[in-house]
This record gives structure tokens, sequence and C-alpha cells, in this order.
């Protein structure tokens, strides 16, 4: 903004009088009952996250079985595996979100779909039923690394 | 810092992802945010702007068919719009540096990191609401002022000292030193 002419203020923002009033930033009580309503949508992640790995693999069933249907399915992975990463780590399982980025980074722009392409998507796919179904919260440890080790390796290798 | 009377707040929360939409909506709700609207896409959202009397929105950045950036800028520039001067706060996983001075561009007063945390998405709502900033004209830009630091406009490098922007993004707190000093 330094150096840029003719900017001027138009209002001066008032804090809203009638919902301000001095007093601390934090408030314990506050944050609790919202710590535990987070963990009890927390504790139905592991659910509903299923619908978005079951729309993953019909639409990677659809690909192998038409590939030249493929541009909607991919867009529809890209889309889910959006959704995957954003929503992972906020519910606890930060591998789903780290797993959820790498397919979304190798599925957007990608207009056609190779064998080694569709391996590669449904690998990932497969490596988040595993932490969904085994529980791997936080980063998984050794073997959490490993199966985000192996599938970025793989994107990788293809690119190469 | 001023006390936020949650209570009396109204709140609109914009983000395509409903299973997000639910988890924030839960959040404020148990900060004390009795009027909260959730919506899922861009258009709802001037219509509810148009007859409630919205103090806050969060808007999520990547959406389709209107992105959050892009919503703001037509909330901040349209002719019709609601209300030019409501405050905004950005909910992202979009950290990378670049992005956050875009979405500053834009307009918007702030800045949600996700994964988001009752704390963060408190501590925002606070700093929002009561700091609230005045809006600033100028030939390229209108939008809460942007002046509290100087920041770097040409990527990485030249503030090395502050703030490390790597290829993972920068950190709530990071966001943070970065907008608002």
């Amino acid at each position: 903004m330094a150096g840029q002419s003719e900017g001027y203020i138009i209002r001066k923002n008032e804090p809203l009088a009638d919902i301000s009033e001095e007093s601390s930033v934090d408030d314990a009580e506050m944050l609790r009952r919202a710590e535990e309503a987070v963990e009890s949508l927390k504790a139905e992640y592991p659910e509903w996250v299923g619908h978005h790995l079951a729309a993953l693999e019909d639409a990677c069933r659809t690909i192998r079985a038409e590939p030249e249907a493929s541009v909607p399915q991919l867009a529809a992975i890209a889309d889910l595996s959006h959704d995957v990463k954003g929503e992972g780590t906020t519910y606890g399982y930060p591998l789903m979100t780290q797993l959820g980025a790498s397919l979304h980074r190798f599925v957007t722009n990608m207009k056609a779909c190779s064998t080694v392409q569709i391996e590669i998507i449904e690998n990932h796919v497969s490596a988040m039923r595993v932490v969904i179904r085994e529980r791997i919260e936080g980063d998984g440890g050794a073997l959490g690394h490993e199966i985000v080790g192996s599938l970025e390796k793989a994107v990788a290798k293809f690119k190469a | 810092m001023p006390r936020v009377r949650f209570d009396r707040l109204c709140v609109l929360l914009l983000d395509d992802n409903r299973h997000m939409l639910r988890l924030m909506e839960e959040i404020l709700r148990a900060i004390g945010i009795r009027n909260v609207i959730a919506v899922t896409d861009a258009a709802e959202a001037f219509r509810e702007m148009r007859i409630a009397p919205v103090d806050l929105a969060i808007v999520d950045w990547e959406m389709t068919p209107l992105s959050g950036p892009e919503f703001v800028k037509l909330v901040r520039t349209a002719k019709d719009s609601p209300n030019v001067f409501v405050p905004i706060i950005m909910l992202t996983a979009h950290t990378q540096m670049a992005n956050v001075v875009e979405a500053r561009d834009t307009g918007i007063n702030d800045f949600l990191a996700k994964p988001v945390s009752p704390k963060s998405v408190l501590r925002r709502i606070v700093s929002v609401i009561g700091r609230p900033r005045p809006f600033v004209r100028t030939k390229t830009y209108f939008g809460p002022d942007r002046r509290r630091r100087q920041l770097p406009f040409k990527g990485p490098g030249r503030r090395k000292e502050d703030v490390v922007a790597d290829e993972d993004g920068l950190s709530q707190d990071q966001v943070e030193a970065l907008l608002n000093g």
C-alpha cells in the first residue's frame, strides 16, 4: 500500500458497539464445549468418509470398464480427493489429508488415464481404506510414512 | 481486546463441503453463536446476505463454480453487493505465501488455516470483530486497510528473517504474522 497514490479511507470501521465490551480473549469453558463438539464429530468421520472412498472406487471401476468415459470420472476423483484432503487433518486423520492431497495433485488436469495411472489412483484409494479400516490417526508412525512414501515414489516415477 | 458477544452475532458460513460446513457450524454454536447461516454456494450466500444482518462471513477458498477469492471480490466490488463492508475470514488449506497475498488483495479481513481448531476459530473471530480495520479505496483495491506491516509482493526471500514459506504452506501462526504484524 505504501507508495500507492490516491488511496483514502472511505469509512472508519468502528467496533460493533452493541456486541463488544472489554474482557479477555479466551474463554476456557467456551473452548471446552467447542472441543467436545469437534470430538463428537470426529468419532463419526470413519463412517462418512467411507462414502467418499466408495465413490472413489466406483469412479476407478468406471474408468477401467469405460476408458472413453475417463474425463468426468477423473473430475469426480479430483473433487472427492479435494474433500478428503480438506477434511482429514481436521478430523484427526492427517494421513488422509496427505493421501487426498497426493491423489488430488496427481489427477488435476488429467484428461486421459493409462493403465499405470489408474493403478496409481487405485493404490491411493486402497491406502485410504487401510488408514480408515485400521483407524490410523496422527501420522501413523513408520507404517504411515511407508504408505505415503511408496505412493509418492510411484507418482514421481510416473512423472519422471 | 474487546469481548465479543457471540450470542448476538450473525455469521454466514460458505463452503461447498458439507462436512466442513457442519464442523464449523458446531464450533460456532459451541462458542455461543446462535445465528449461523450455512450455505454451499455463492449465489445462496448473496441471497442470505440480502435478507439477514450478517456480521461476519467465513468463506472457503476452493469452491466451484465461484471460488472464495472470486466471491470476496464480488462482495467488495459488485454494484449489487449486499454489504461491501462485511468482515470476511478466508478458510483454506492453501497457505502458500502467494495464496495468502492473493487472498489479502481480494479484500479479506483475515485468514483461517486448515486444519481448524476451536481455538483458532475463536481467536480469528475475536480479532476481526474486536479489532476492525478501517476500509481503504485505491485505484486497484477496496477492502480492509492492509497497512499493518509492509508485505512482500514478489515471492519468498525478501523477508526470510520473518517468515519462511515452504511448499507445504504457512502455518496459522505464520499467516497471522504475515497479515497482522
